[in-house]
């Protein structure tokens, strides 16, 4: 470090000291001129123990920090943990398990058209919707608040189709996965299938959760099983299933034409 | 010691000054005997470590003396070892709570510990933390919802715009809006570790609340998860430990250098790495490289490492802001009545650098420091 008017103090009582001083004018002490000569270094002589801090005399016993610590973690896990859990525990929404098909079916407006070229199944979707990946055998769309994926596969039974969409999702990104109920009257375009709702957490990338719901649509035809997911935030309290979009999920399937 | 039977005095070529003979130049710092001016084997606040040494609490917490490091030490891996326990009774609601609590309730104690507040705690621990608190519940749950909704509608162009650059950039600067209403109108506290306490502790309670609403869907799931207990000790880690030492170091480092930039006023002779345009280019830099790497590499445990190298870089930028400030605030000369150094124990002048540990003395705790000038 550089100084630009390097002023020369005395170090016993501060007082400026002349540029060629050998001692301090004021208290008398001998002042050297470069400190890498001076051989051997100064052995300053070690504090008593009454004159500084030893463990007993800090604010702190060690052992109170951990302690302390561990102790206001538990209480701040069961106060906050506990009134969290509260909140699911006494929570008044109802969730719809009988009889959740929509009363109104509202014809789509403008609809577009995604055909498999595998299996030659067609979807019918909103316009607006947009298309996050398609390939020969199935489409995902971006609905409004949400998402539908619609996949074509060869042979397999529904049940166990339904079984492996639900049990394939990755632990990492999907917590509390629970089946809500069952879904009355599942059907993937004329043919009658299996169908399940589910309530999960999602974790996102950046680690934000979000409550949301998905059904779990699976019907065969002539050797094809096709499996619908939907998930949508789930709202239990204002809609059917707790899924807003679950009229368009259900035209979505009502709409769609086997091969 | 009697004046004349004392240290002799020799003429630290660095600064220029006549001080006491000792390894260290009490005023300037410098190691008189290897004859390094930035002595960067000596951390100035504990010259026991290395400047470039990876140290979270000697970083994190500078005015603790060495001999207390070791508690706090021991008080975080307790504070994690709960977060396992929890963790592997699947107890992840109350895990998460515990995890995001360890450092900021750490922070507290050092605080209480260290009596940086002096007579006004809680105005001042008010105005950091818990304006980082409600900030942090105020923003995540503004920014959470179109997240989740990109989220869930698969929309990835536009959630990386908002995930990987906008609410990185965004929530820093919140984190620093309490210590910058500080700055402006508690000028009595002017020293650069001050700054980087009210950084700390404001990025500290912003995170502590953004994690817990960010987590709050899982909290009020069933007591007892289904999930994988590795992906939640990852996952805690990553949010209890790691963003959090990230936001403190990046809010603390540009605390520091605004406090630091107040303090000194030379416009040369002070390091770039110390400057305010640097900590905010670093800072804002961090957040803006984590949130796109965040967002681009789903694979958790991938994350955590990559995020765990980011933290380890910070905190050892952090230390050399560190450093550099205390190095420039022994510029001025004070010479006091011989006292035991707090970090060393030696009954030596009371400088701006002890002579014969090279501790500086603005990294005492003011408990020390008040029996330095009492002397003894």
């Amino acid at each position: 470090m550089a100084y630009q008017a390097p002023v020369r103090y005395c170090g016993r009582c501060g007082a400026p000291l002349p540029p060629q001083a050998t001692f301090c004018g004021r208290c008398g002490t001998p002042v050297m001129r470069q400190a890498v000569a001076a051989r051997p270094v100064y052995g300053y002589p070690q504090a008593p123990r009454a004159a500084y801090p030893v463990a007993g005399q800090y604010k702190l016993a060690p052992a109170l920090i951990a302690g302390g610590l561990v102790l206001i973690l538990i209480v701040a896990a069961v106060v906050v943990g506990g009134f969290a859990v509260s909140q699911f525990v006494g929570g008044n929404h109802s969730t719809c398990t009988v009889n959740c098909s929509p009363k109104l079916v509202t014809p789509l407006a403008e609809q577009a058209t995604y055909v498999s070229s595998a299996f030659k199944f067609q979807v019918n979707y909103f316009s607006a919707w947009t298309v996050r990946s398609q390939d020969a055998s199935g489409i995902t769309l971006g609905t409004k608040l949400g998402q539908i994926q619609v996949t074509g596969s060869s042979g397999g039974n529904p049940d166990q189709v339904l079984r492996s969409t639900v049990s394939s999702l990755p632990t990492a990104q999907w917590q509390d996965v629970t089946l809500v109920g069952t879904l009355k009257g599942a059907h993937v375009g004329n043919q009658d299938g299996v169908g399940e709702v589910y309530s999960a957490n999602l974790l996102g990338a950046s680690q934000t959760a979000t409550k949301v719901r998905f059904a779990v649509i699976v019907a065969s035809q002539r050797g094809v099983t096709v499996a619908i997911f939907a998930l949508g935030p789930a709202d239990p309290k204002n809609f059917p299933n707790g899924m807003p979009e679950g009229q368009a999920f259900d035209y979505l399937c009502t709409e769609f034409a086997w091969g | 010691m009697s004046q004349l039977d004392g240290p002799p005095l020799v003429t630290c070529p660095h600064c220029g000054s006549a001080v006491p003979s000792g390894d260290f130049c009490g005023h300037c710092g410098a190691h008189l005997t290897a004859n390094s001016p930035r002595r960067g084997h000596a951390f100035a606040a504990v010259p026991a470590e290395g400047v470039l040494q990876l140290a979270i609490i000697s970083t994190l917490l500078p005015h603790l003396p060495h001999r207390r490091g070791a508690s706090f030490r021991l008080a975080l891996v307790a504070g994690g070892a709960l977060v396992a326990v929890l963790a592997a009774l699947h107890l992840f609601a109350l895990a998460t709570v515990a995890a995001v609590f360890v450092v900021p309730v750490l922070y507290l104690i050092y605080l209480y510990e260290v009596e940086v507040y002096e007579s006004e705690p809680w105005l001042v621990i008010g105005a950091t933390m818990v304006v980082g608190v409600l900030l942090g519940i105020a923003f995540t749950n503004l920014s959470g919802a179109p997240l989740s909704q990109l989220q869930i509608t698969g929309d990835r162009d536009t959630a990386f715009l908002l995930a990987g650059i906008a609410i990185p950039v965004v929530a820093q600067a919140l984190m620093l809006l309490g210590p910058l209403f500080l700055y402006l109108f508690r000028e009595r506290f002017r020293e650069p570790l001050d700054g980087l306490s009210f950084g700390a502790a404001s990025a500290l309670g912003f995170t502590l609340a953004s994690a817990l609403t960010q987590f709050w869907p899982l909290l009020t799931g069933p007591l007892v998860g289904t999930g994988s207990a590795l992906d939640w000790a990852v996952r805690l880690t990553r949010a209890g430990l790691l963003v959090m030492l990230v936001n403190a170091c990046t809010t603390g480092m540009v605390t520091a250098a605004i406090w630091l930039r107040r303090y000194d006023r030379r416009r040369t002779g002070r390091p770039w790495r110390s400057s305010v345009l640097a900590a905010l280019i670093v800072a804002f830099g961090v957040q803006i490289a984590l949130g796109m790497v965040t967002f681009a590499v789903p694979d958790l445990i991938l994350n955590v490492v990559v995020l765990a190298a980011v933290t380890a870089l910070v905190l050892v930028f952090l230390r050399v802001v560190i450093h550099d400030a205390l190095l420039v605030e022994g510029a001025e000369h004070e010479i006091g009545p011989d006292a035991p150094c707090p970090e060393c124990h030696r009954i030596v002048p009371t400088m701006a650098f002890c002579p014969s540990c090279g501790a500086a003395r603005a990294a005492a705790s003011k408990q020390g420091r008040a029996r330095l000038v009492r002397g003894a």
